[in-house]
C-alpha cells in the first residue's frame, strides 16, 4: 500500500472537496481497490507464471503459451484501470485549485488599492500586508469556515466533465475485462503457437482463488459506476433546478424593499407558491439540498425557507428570483407541489414543525456547496 | 527505491513551480514512477529466471541473456526518472538562497521577528531575473535527458517492441538456439505506455519553457513602456530598489513622524512600480 501513496495523496485533497456521493465513490476506490489489490490480489497472482504448467518438454513452449494466455495480467490491468479512472479527479483539482488561487490574486490586488487608499501614517509595509493578507482569506471564493470550494459556473461543468470521462473509463476497462479474459478463469488453457509442437494443456495455477478476486473486482468496478452515475444524476438535476428558477428572476432589486413591506401588509392573504415552486428551489445558501424530492422533504424545505426568510437572509443574489415568486399569489396550485398554504400568524412563528423534520435535508459541514 | 523520498524534496520545489511544471511532477509521480514500481517491476521481476532457451549447454542461457539485455528496462527507466527529477533541484536551490538573503536584510533592518521570518519561509518566489534563467536551465536540462532517454532505448530496443523469440549465437552456445522471453506482451504494452508518458512529459516541458520565455518578454515589454519604475521591477521584486527605499521609509517613520509627507511621496512611487512588476 505504500506505493499507492503518491496516488493516495493527491486522493486525499479530492476527498477534501467532493460531494457526499463523490466521497464514497473515492472511500470505495481506496479501500475496496487500492488496498485490495495491494494486499490481497498481488500475492494470489504472485506465481502466475512460475507456476503456469503446460504438458511438454518443448523449451520455450511454456513462455509463448503463457504469453498467449495473458496478454496482460489481471493485476496489471486492475492497476492501469485504477489509475485512469482516478486521473478525471486529480484534472478537476488541478482545475478547482487554479480557479481558487486566481480569485484570491485578484481579491488580494483589489484589498491592496483598498489598503492603500485607507492606508494612514502610522501603517508599516508589513502591517498592511498582513491585513491585506487577512482580508485576502475573508474575501475569497474559498468557503473559510469549511474550507470548501464552492462549485458553480466552469468549475461545475469541469466536475462534471470528470464524472462523465471516469465513468467512460470505468465502462471501457469492464468491457476490455470481459473482451480479454471472459469472466471466469479456466482451469485449462489448450496451446498451439510455436514452438510447440502440437496443441499442448497448460495448466493455470490457482484458478479459483483467481476467480473470487476477479469477481470481486468486477463487482466493485461496477458499483463504482453506479455511484458515478448517481452523482451524475445529482449534479443533472441541480442543474436543472438552477434553470428552472432563472424565469423567475424578474426584478431582484424590488425583492429585497418588497420584503419589508410585505409582512405588514400580505398577512393575512393566504399564499400558496407557484406551481413547480419545489422542484424550482434554489439554495439561497448554496447548501446541498436532497434531490430525493418526496413530499415531506419538499414540505420541510418550504417550511425551512419561510422561517429562514423572517429571519432574514444575507445572499440576496441566489434568493432573488425565490423571495418574489412566493409572495406572488398563484391561483394554480397542483397537488404535486403539496406546500403548507401559510397561516395568518406563520411569520411570528421561529421554527415550523414539519413531518421531514427528523430526516434532515440539511448538508453536513464537510459537503461540497454546490 | 526510496522514491518517497524524492517525492517529500520535489514536493517543495512544487510550490515556486508554475502551472505546467506542476502538472508535470504529478504525471512523473503519478503515471511514471508509481506504474514503475506498482506494476513493471512485477513484469520484469522473472526476466531472467524465465529466458529459457532452447539448448542443455551450461552458460548458454545467461550469455544470450546478456547479450540481449545490456541493462533492463526498469533500471533504464529508474535512471530517466532520477535524472529529470533532478534538474527541478536546482530551482530548489537558487530559491533557498533567495529566502536566505531574504532574511539577512531583514536583520539588517531590524524586522527579523519571527512573524516575518515566517512569511519569508511562506510566500511563493516570483519566477523572475536569475531565479528565471535557473528555472529555464532546469527545464532545458530535463528535455535533454528525456530526449537522450528516449534515444537510448531506441538504440538498445529497436521498434520498442519486446520480441518473443529471439535467435542467438553467443559462445558458448554450439549453434543458433531459440530464445525464449517471458511475457513480451505485457513487457511490450508497459514500454509504449512508458513511452507515451515520456512523451507527455516533453511536451510538458517544451510548453512550460514556451511560457517562460512569452512571460519574460511580455514582462520586458512593459518594463520598456514604464522607464520610471526603474531596473527593480524586472529583476526580481524582493531586491528592488522600490523595496529598499520602503524598508528604509519605515525605518525613518518609526524614529520620525514628521516624515509622514516623505512616505506619502514614495507610496506614489511604489503604486507604479506595482503596477508594472504585477504579472
Amino acid at each position: 500500500m505504500g506505493e499507492w501513496s503518491f496516488l493516495g495523496d493527491f486522493l486525499e485533497k479530492v476527498h477534501k472537496h467532493s460531494t457526499v456521493v463523490g466521497k464514497v465513490w473515492l472511500t470505495v476506490l481506496f479501500i475496496f481497490r487500492m488496498l485490495v489489490l495491494g494486499t490481497a490480489a498481488e500475492s494470489s497472482w504472485g506465481d502466475e507464471q512460475s507456476d503456469f504448467m503446460c504438458d511438454t518438454q518443448q523449451p520455450g513452449c511454456e513462455n509463448v503459451c503463457y504469453d498467449k494466455a495473458f496478454p496482460i495480467s489481471h493485476v496489471r490491468f486492475w492497476v492501469l484501470q485504477i489509475i485512469f479512472v482516478s486521473t478525471p479527479s486529480l484534472v478537476y483539482m488541478g482545475h478547482a485549485m487554479h480557479t481558487v488561487r486566481m480569485e484570491e490574486k485578484r481579491k488580494m490586488k483589489e484589498a491592496e488599492i483598498e489598503a492603500r487608499e485607507n492606508k494612514n501614517g502610522g501603517d508599516t509595509y508589513y502591517q498592511q500586508k498582513c491585513s491585506v493578507a487577512e482580508k485576502e482569506t475573508k474575501l475569497s471564493g474559498w468557503d473559510e469556515a469549511g474550507g470548501q470550494i464552492i462549485l458553480r459556473g466552469s468549475l461545475l461543468n469541469t466536475y462534471v466533465y470528470s464524472i462523465l470521462i471516469r465513468t467512460a473509463m470505468e465502462v471501457a476497462f469492464i468491457v476490455g475485462q470481459y473482451v480479454l479474459y471472459g469472466i471466469f478463469l479456466e482451469t485449462l488453457y489448450i496451446c498451439q503457437r510455436a514452438p510447440c509442437p502440437h496443441p499442448v494443456n497448460c495448466y493455470v495455477s490457482r484458478p479459483t482463488e483467481k476467480n473470487v478476486f476477479i469477481v470481486f473486482m468486477l463487482a466493485v468496478a461496477v458499483l463504482s459506476l453506479f455511484l458515478s452515475l448517481a452523482e451524475l444524476y445529482h449534479l443533472g438535476w441541480k442543474k436543472a433546478k438552477e434553470r428552472c428558477s432563472r424565469p423567475y428572476k424578474a426584478s431582484p432589486s424590488t425583492a429585497p424593499s418588497r420584503l419589508e413591506s410585505a409582512p405588514q401588509a400580505e398577512r393575512s392573504q393566504m399564499y400558496t407558491p407557484p406551481p413547480d415552486f419545489n422542484q424550482c428551489l434554489s439554495s439561497p445558501n448554496g447548501k446541498f439540498i436532497s434531490p430525493f424530492s418526496n413530499k415531506m422533504a419538499s414540505q420541510q424545505n418550504t417550511a425551512n425557507f419561510a422561517t429562514e426568510r423572517v429571519h432574514g437572509q444575507e445572499d440576496a443574489a441566489g434568493e432573488g428570483p425565490f423571495m418574489k415568486s412566493s409572495y406572488v399569489e398563484s391561483p394554480e396550485v397542483t397537488s404535486e407541489c403539496a406546500a403548507p398554504a401559510f397561516p395568518e400568524n406563520y411569520f411570528n412563528e421561529k421554527r415550523r414543525f414539519s413531518k421531514a423534520s427528523r430526516a434532515s435535508s440539511k448538508a453536513r459541514s464537510d459537503d461540497l456547496s454546490v | 527505491m526510496n522514491w518517497a523520498g524524492l517525492y517529500t524534496v520535489l514536493s517543495g520545489v512544487n510550490r515556486h513551480s508554475t502551472a505546467i511544471g506542476r502538472i508535470w511532477l504529478s504525471v512523473i509521480f503519478i503515471f511514471r514512477i508509481m506504474v514503475l514500481v506498482v506494476a513493471a517491476e512485477s513484469v520484469w521481476g522473472d526476466e531472467k529466471s524465465a529466458f529459457t532457451c532452447n539448448t542443455q549447454q551450461p552458460g548458454c542461457n545467461s550469455v544470450c541473456y546478456d547479450h540481449f539485455f545490456p541493462i533492463s528496462h526498469i533500471r533504464l527507466w529508474a535512471l530517466q526518472l532520477i535524472l529529470v527529477t533532478t534538474p527541478a533541484l536546482l530551482v530548489a536551490m537558487h530559491v533557498a538562497y533567495q529566502q536566505h538573503q531574504e532574511k539577512k536584510l531583514l536583520v539588517l533592518t531590524g524586522h527579523a521577528d519571527a512573524k516575518h521570518m515566517e512569511e519569508v519561509k511562506k510566500h511563493k518566489m516570483r519566477i523572475a531575473g536569475s531565479l528565471w534563467w535557473t528555472y529555464v536551465c532546469s527545464v532545458v536540462f530535463r528535455l535533454l535527458f528525456e530526449a537522450v532517454f528516449m534515444y537510448i532505448f531506441y538504440m538498445l530496443y529497436p521498434g520498442y517492441q519486446m520480441m518473443r523469440l529471439v535467435k542467438c549465437e553467443a559462445y558458448p552456445c554450439p549453434n543458433t538456439v531459440d530464445c525464449f522471453i517471458s511475457r513480451p506482451t505485457e513487457k511490450t504494452i508497459f514500454t509504449v505506455f512508458m513511452l507515451v508518458t515520456s512523451s507527455v512529459c516533453i511536451i510538458l516541458n517544451m510548453a512550460e519553457l514556451v511560457y517562460l520565455v512569452v512571460r519574460a518578454c511580455a514582462r520586458r515589454g512593459q518594463h520598456h513602456s514604464n522607464p520610471s519604475s526603474g531596473k527593480g521591477s524586472f529583476y526580481g521584486h524582493k531586491h528592488s530598489s522600490e523595496y529598499k527605499q520602503n524598508e528604509i521609509n519605515q525605518l525613518l517613520t518609526e524614529q520620525d513622524g514628521s516624515l509622514k509627507d516623505m512616505l506619502r511621496r514614495n507610496s506614489g512611487l511604489q503604486e507604479k512600480g506595482d503596477r508594472c512588476s504585477a504579472c
